[in-house]
């Protein structure tokens, strides 16, 4: 290899990515004593102590519950409300269409924080504190907005003499949506899922102000709070980063290959 | 099944007039050629008609109901899309069905339609696949197939041709030709070329800026076309126009312009026309007679030549400093380049327009 000045940005970007993520993974194997030792490549000694004492002392498989059920259940209603609305909002003709679609975009521009007070009065009057209702709704608040946008971006890309063919077809609007759309959608529909899923699987702030006790907090809550008043357990947090990107890279290690299906499935001409 | 657009009218939200005042009747088993430049409506005309646009106003009466609000998927008619728009998810079989399962046909029924049309076609050994593994011609055979196979009451054929190589073009438009014989179904065909529409239509439809120029059978709209935009796009080469006058002289007229001057007999004209009235000379390459010098009617000096083997178009510039013509001649009597012909225009297939609006006088 010759060593072109692009080739070693491209090592420095490589390394930038992957190093952090190789010195979590070992580090959460590394005794605690051996966690700063510098330069912090290989740990000489490999322990499961941070996990043993992350299950079982922690008990991180409640929030690691938690943040399923909230991230699934929320991605799921996002995706397919987000779905119709993208389908609606890019086929259908109605007044306001526009202005509609920036009303979304403008929507989930509002900082989160300032979201927080009000959801919180409106959470607290309809007894949803500390439910996961009242972390999923929440949710679609930025959820909704972020795969609407994903999804009209896909929908527009797909012909829409296609729609017209199937509606020449004796189609109606909902079937041509489920037998033309939809399947030629599904890539878009896909990288949406996993973007609407990692957004609410890394949520903090809802999570934090909405829940109570461990019963209901997320992964990234619990995480937060594993740091006591004199110490700061580092090697469990670690631990728990690792479990809590599993899922993340199970989801898209299982879309990913429908994605490619997809794309290869999609070719209109030649 | 007679299809009628009775002033219809489309105006697009973004303003444009895609269709102005549109009134067109097309009888029950008739081939109609919508033919026009591009971005003159005949598109959005099709789209009209198959439900997939509403017109701002007027009506669309289908077998004699108005179907004006009705949604496409209610109107029975099927369509081919210039870009085939068929269903890269779906097999070519599933392709052929999709409008039969949509329409609650059981799946022997399915079965055996589609089984027919694709020997009718000869498309079978492509049915298990899928269409980004077909070519392009096998492409608008299926895209063809999914029309036929539902037995429509009408079809719609948008651009069809014109994404097929020429040679393919051509056997496929005498293909198309035949199905229409056979089926004997009413087709609207949408096309940008003269050519096809000449060679396919029972009748043509011309149409410019969202309207009618002319609706007339294929060798009326040739001979007589009623206006200069018609003539120029009917017709290959195009017509050559010449800015002339034309006097009553006698029984006939005497039409001058720059470089030559003809007696023509037009005598039903003479009386009408007005010597004042500035006119264009419509005078079609293939009508024009090379003659000897002297003899004709100009004199002209050829500047380009180019053979199509039993003829050539040779382009010429009538002296001195008139205008250029355009002329097909035999084979045996292409002039060289640069010489000096004399022209002889066939008196009895002179077409005169007003210079104005273009509208014919003949």
């Amino acid at each position: 290899m010759r060593w072109r000045p692009l080739s070693v940005l491209r090592m420095l970007f490589v390394f930038l990515f992957v190093f952090p993520v190789y010195w979590t993974i070992a580090s959460s194997f590394a005794p605690e004593a051996s966690l700063f030792e510098v330069p912090p490549i290989v740990p000489a000694q490999l322990t499961l102590d941070h996990y043993r004492a992350l299950f079982d002392q922690r008990q991180f498989w409640l929030p690691m519950r938690n943040s399923l059920v909230v991230s699934t259940a929320a991605t799921l209603l996002a995706i397919v409300a987000g779905t119709l609305a993208a389908y609606a909002l890019t086929r259908l003709k109605f007044r306001g269409r526009s202005l509609l679609l920036a009303g979304v975009l403008a929507v989930s521009m509002l900082p989160q924080v300032s979201l927080v007070p009000p959801l919180y009065l409106a959470l607290r009057a309809t007894h949803l504190i500390d439910t996961y209702t009242g972390l999923v709704l929440p949710y679609l608040s930025f959820a909704l907005p972020l795969s609407i946008w994903l999804l009209v971006g896909y929908f527009r890309q797909l012909p829409p003499e296609l729609e017209d063919a199937a509606l020449i077809d004796g189609a109606s609007r909902v079937q041509s949506l489920w037998h033309i759309i939809l399947p030629l959608a599904w890539p878009g529909i896909a990288t949406a899922a996993i973007l609407t899923f990692l957004y609410c699987w890394n949520e903090f702030i809802f999570a934090l102000s909405f829940t109570l006790g461990p019963e209901r907090q997320t992964a990234p809550v619990a995480i937060a709070l594993f740091r006591g008043r004199y110490q700061v357990p580092w090697g469990q947090i670690l631990a728990a980063a690792v479990v809590t990107t599993l899922p993340i890279v199970a989801v898209v290690v299982a879309f990913e290959r429908r994605i490619v299906e997809g794309l290869t499935a999609g070719a209109m001409k030649g | 099944m007679p299809i009628a657009l009775e002033q219809v009218t489309k105006i697009f939200a973004n303003g444009r007039v895609a269709v102005r005042d549109l009134t067109l009747e097309i009888a029950d088993g008739e081939l109609l050629v919508l033919v026009g430049p591009s971005g003159c409506g005949k598109s959005t005309v099709l789209r009209l008609i198959a439900g997939l646009e509403t017109p701002t106003s007027g009506r669309i009466v289908i077998d004699g109901r108005d179907m004006t609000g009705v949604p496409p998927n209610e109107r029975d008619l099927a369509m081919v899309f210039q870009s085939y728009a068929l269903y890269p998810h779906k097999t070519v079989a599933d392709n052929l069905g999709f409008g039969l399962r949509m329409r609650g046909v059981d799946r022997a029924a399915i079965a055996s339609r589609v089984g027919a049309v694709a020997a009718a076609l000869q498309i079978e050994p492509l049915l298990d696949l899928k269409p980004a593994q077909l070519s392009g011609g096998q492409r608008q055979r299926v895209a063809l197939g999914r029309a036929i196979v539902r037995e429509p009451r009408a079809f719609l054929l948008d651009e069809p041709l014109s994404n097929l190589d020429p040679q393919l073009r051509v056997d496929t438009r005498a293909e198309l030709s035949q199905l229409h014989r056979r089926l004997r179904a009413t087709m609207i065909h949408v096309t940008h070329d003269q050519e096809e529409a000449m060679t396919l239509g029972d009748r043509i439809a011309v149409l410019r800026d969202g309207a009618a120029e002319q609706v007339a059978p294929p060798l009326e709209m040739y001979q007589r076309p009623r206006n200069t935009f018609v003539a120029t796009f009917v017709g290959s080469p195009k017509m050559n126009l010449f800015d002339v006058t034309a006097v009553a002289r006698g029984r006939g007229l005497t039409i001058s312009g720059s470089g030559f001057s003809i007696e023509s007999e037009m005598e039903a004209l003479s009386g009408s026309i007005d010597p004042r009235v500035p006119l264009l000379l419509g005078v079609r390459a293939r009508d024009v007679d090379l003659v000897k010098q002297g003899y004709g009617d100009a004199i002209a000096q050829v500047t380009l030549i180019e053979p199509l083997g039993h003829e050539a178009i040779v382009r010429a510039g009538i002296t001195s400093g008139g205008p250029d013509i355009t002329i097909v001649v035999n084979a045996d009597e292409v002039p060289g380049s640069g010489e000096t012909i004399g022209l002889k225009f066939r008196r009895d297939r002179l077409h005169l327009f007003r210079a104005d609006d273009g509208t014919s006088v003949t």
